[in-house]
């Protein structure tokens, strides 16, 4: 059902880290390291500002209508028709993401866990896990992701230490001497991982201040890039580039890697318990995304009666819509790309005309420049520059690609740094002001 | 597709339907509701005489999808 719940600014941003982390985990390192070999781990770096103009282009919107979603801006915006069939290029597209996704869980969990579980069912339940999700309110599903991704994230980022026996830096070298293309067409592949982002434009009306969902998304994009950087770093200096970008579920087979004792040797079963319910949480944000913008073309504005069949719908789809594990992780990695920008550019650029030609007046700038802000991007662009300046040097002595993967790690922590206090000094200041 | 899917998904409608029944006082949602259950019924349909209908063997598709894949594959590995 479509509440008007609001949510806070942390629940939203730990939502993020949720879209963003663990979708990118199994299958798109693969794609990576095929692109960009041992520079892959510099890849997730490229999609941060990607992420920051997302964050910024929702606060506009919700500056224009504070009470509306992103579907009802748009049939305000470019009236009924040509405002339902942008809505309706858009729910085909988030369907189209959601099916592919379930798709490749479904064929993990089949060869992997559930070997003799038709895959038509293990698509079912988890269907019907999400129509229960649907069904609950937003913030059921907001303070669900809050207990797993804590301690998901907690987990995982121990995940170098308990791979420390494992990981070879020899894998990685030489450091940014593949040119510049190399971590460009990995960033570029990143880049289309991250464009799920556009789901938040259906929960803004549970944002209660626009600046939340800006510094929400600022403060998710930039930790999660960090964590799949790490996660990549461990893929590349444990599997090699090599093996990594031939085989299917590298994430599965890195974690299985881990090694601590004897009795401690199936760690991968502990931590896909924790691995799956994240998962789950995209999948249900994303389905509700959808049947939020189905409902923006009924009167009442509500799905709940359009909530199972629906999932019925998407079932079906996701099993026969692909003929094998290859094909849709191929689609998955190298097609979502184009057509998601594709998407984008035309829903968001038609969004954008329409309210500017409306010429609603839109409430006053709510968000303060702060030294914290200017730090963040201070930092990112030190992190780009020593990733470009090492591919152009790199190749000519092994030490200045070093010198440059060695800046690039300084300023990406110093950027996840600078965006936590950013995030703090925005709330201090909001209880100052309110 | 499996007959066990088919009964299981037959039953799931017809009991949202009555269940939500009430909640459907405008035709707009009705007509929704019932265009959904057309699209499960004509997917069953097909499903049963054909197995698959993949994305890829639409031309437009497979060619940007292989398009990015060359392109990001390069020279390299």
């Amino acid at each position: 059902m479509q509440d008007r719940m609001k949510v806070t600014t942390m629940q939203m941003s730990m939502l993020v880290g949720s879209l963003l982390i663990a979708s990118n985990m199994n299958t798109m390192p693969t794609a990576i390291t095929m692109a960009s070999s041992q520079d892959a781990w510099y890849a997730y770096l490229f999609p941060i500002p990607y992420g920051i103009f997302m964050a910024y282009l929702l606060w506009r919107m919700l500056r224009f209508n504070p009470e509306k979603n992103m579907y009802e801006m748009m049939q305000y915006s470019c009236g009924k028709w040509l405002g339902g069939l942008l809505n309706g290029i858009l729910i085909a597209y988030l369907t189209l993401d959601l099916i592919s996704q379930l798709r490749i869980y479904s064929d993990f969990f089949s060869s992997s866990i559930l070997l003799r579980t038709p895959q038509i069912y293990i698509l079912l339940m988890t269907m019907l896990l999400l129509a229960y999700y649907a069904g609950g309110s937003m913030e059921h599903l907001f303070r669900t992701n809050v207990v797993f991704i804590t301690l998901f994230l907690s987990l995982y980022v121990l995940t170098p230490l308990l791979l420390l026996n494992e990981i070879d830096m020899q894998k990685l070298k030489p450091f940014l001497s593949g040119g510049i293309a190399q971590p460009l067409k990995g960033g570029m592949l990143a880049l289309g991982s991250f464009t799920d982002l556009i789901i938040f434009g259906s929960f803004l009306h549970h944002v209660r201040k626009p600046r939340d969902i800006y510094i929400a998304m600022k403060m998710g994009v930039i930790y999660s890039a960090m964590f799949l950087t790490i996660w990549l770093f461990c893929v590349v200096s444990v599997v090699s580039p090599i093996l990594s970008s031939r085989v299917l579920y590298i994430g599965w087979i890195l974690v299985q890697q881990i090694h601590i004792t004897d009795f401690l040797d199936r760690i991968d079963l502990f931590l896909i318990s924790l691995y799956v319910p994240i998962l789950l949480i995209k999948f249900a944000a994303l389905y509700i995304a959808i049947l939020t913008g189905i409902a923006s073309y009924t009167k009442k504005k509500k799905f709940d009666f359009i909530n199972l069949p629906m999932g019925i719908v998407i079932t079906i789809l996701a099993a026969i819509s692909f003929d094998n594990t290859d094909e849709v992780s191929l689609f998955y990695a190298f097609g979502m790309l184009p057509l998601s920008f594709g998407v984008q550019i035309l829903f968001l650029g038609s969004l954008f005309i329409g309210l500017a030609v409306r010429k609603k007046k839109s409430m006053p700038p709510d968000l303060n420049i702060s030294g914290y802000g200017i730090g963040v991007w201070l930092t990112l662009i030190g992190a780009i520059v020593s990733v470009l300046a090492g591919t152009l040097v790199g190749n000519m002595r092994g030490i200045y690609g070093d010198i440059g993967a060695t800046l690039f790690i300084c300023f990406l922590v110093l950027c996840v740094f600078l965006s936590f206090k950013e995030y703090s000094k925005g709330f201090a200041s909001r209880g100052k002001n309110s | 597709m499996d007959l066990g899917f088919i009964v299981f998904v037959i039953f799931l409608v017809i009991g949202t339907a009555k269940v939500k029944w009430k909640n459907m006082k405008n035709g707009s949602s009705k007509a929704m509701f019932f265009t959904v259950v057309g699209v499960i019924a004509l997917l069953i349909v097909f499903c049963v005489n054909h197995k698959i209908y993949s994305i890829m063997n639409i031309t437009f598709m497979r060619a940007m999808v292989m398009g990015v894949y060359v392109l990001m594959r390069g020279q390299g590995v």
